[in-house]
């Protein structure tokens, strides 16, 4: 009792299994939790991938994405995407090597990726509103928005814990370099399913 | 695994010697001398160097599938062939990313039982909407997918046994 009373003192709560794998999973438990809301999301955006093959199929005309989405900047962005994803697991590789220095470089890079995408979004989607394409104007438009924007929102939300990784690197690092090498990898799996799912939306929308 | 488990496990990795016994989901599940975090993992230089050589390996990989993407889009195909031509190139990049970057193809037992599940009900949602439409024509005699009114006014009686 008086251990973890004095153990209290310093680390207010001890999180067990953030590092070591649990003998029943075989897992730390960051990552079966990230597996498991990853499965989550899989339902997600496969709710809004049914949903535009019931649009579609019942459509009696169907536009070309080709003809009317910005297909060159898609394809920038889609390179810009898949690079972020190899800057992760280049940053994870160097953490786990020792080499913190090159670790925050590349989860830096990834950050900047991200801030790329969203600006390149904001240039496609710009031209749209200004040519008053909006979600209302085809089911077309309605389908490119939501999903799109559904993706959007999940590189923003990597952004922002790319960021706190990185403001908080120097701490977690020098305390519990295990730990915060895991929460970079866990955040890895999250980005990488953010790129898998630019991987079908990319074709899906703007090419076939 | 009992209520007095506590993960202290640096120094004593062997730490349910006195415990009930355990029923690992895998035989390697009991971290004998790995004390680093994830035993599917291998923290030499040499093993991560191997690794970061496969990921640029898959990253030239993407870049390339993805020009070929493009580049069938430009092919004049009937629509059908274009799609399905489209959905096998993304589905080969999505597995290259799932099986390296996301390391599917070392991970732990119980992921890919979860995997499984997903990708079962995620195809039935696909399927679904696919199915109902391609089964329009037994319900709806007449039914024309590239008309613009697609529904007849008076549905046919249901053939016995199903639902609808």
């Amino acid at each position: 009792m008086d251990a973890h009373a004095a153990h209290a003192d310093h680390h207010e709560i001890e999180i067990p299994y953030t590092v070591h794998s649990r003998p029943d999973t075989g897992l730390y438990n960051g990552k079966l939790g990230i597996w498991l809301f990853l499965a989550s999301e899989v339902m997600l955006f496969g709710a809004l991938f049914s949903t535009l093959i019931l649009l579609r199929t019942g459509a009696p005309v169907w536009p070309e994405g080709s003809k009317i989405l910005n297909v060159p900047l898609a394809t920038l962005n889609t390179f810009n995407l898949i690079a972020s994803s190899v800057t992760v697991v280049l940053a994870w590789a160097n953490l786990r090597l020792g080499n913190l220095k090159k670790g925050k470089f590349y989860l830096a890079v990834t950050l900047f990726c991200g801030f790329v995408f969203m600006g390149i979004k904001a240039v496609e989607y710009g031209s749209k509103f200004s040519h008053g394409l909006l979600p209302s104007t085809h089911n077309f438009y309605a389908t490119y928005y939501v999903m799109t924007g559904l993706h959007g929102l999940h590189v923003v939300g990597g952004m922002v814990v790319f960021a706190y990784l990185l403001m908080t690197a120097n701490k977690w690092y020098a305390t519990k370099p295990d730990q915060f090498t895991n929460r970079v990898e866990v955040t890895g799996l999250y980005w990488h399913f953010v790129d898998l799912v630019w991987i079908f939306l990319f074709p899906i929308l703007y090419l076939l | 695994m009992t209520a007095t488990h506590h993960d202290h496990s640096e120094g004593n990795p062997d730490q349910h010697a006195g415990g009930p016994p355990v029923e690992p989901f895998s035989e390697e599940a009991h971290p004998t001398h790995h004390h680093d975090h994830d035993p599917a993992h291998d923290n030499s230089p040499e093993a991560v160097r191997k690794e970061v050589r496969k990921y640029i390996t898959v990253f030239v990989m993407l870049m390339i599938l993805t020009l070929v993407t493009v580049g069938i889009s430009y092919i004049e195909l009937p629509t059908w062939q274009a799609i399905a031509l489209g959905l096998l190139v993304a589905t080969i990049k999505g597995s290259l990313v799932a099986a390296f970057f996301m390391h599917l193809l070392s991970e732990r037992k119980l992921i890919y039982a979860v995997l499984v599940l997903t990708v079962f009900f995620f195809g039935m949602m696909l399927w679904g909407p696919w199915h109902q439409r391609s089964n329009a024509e037994k319900v709806w005699p007449g039914y024309d997918l590239n008309a613009s009114q697609p529904a007849p006014k008076t549905p046919t009686e249901p053939q016995s046994g199903s639902g609808h």
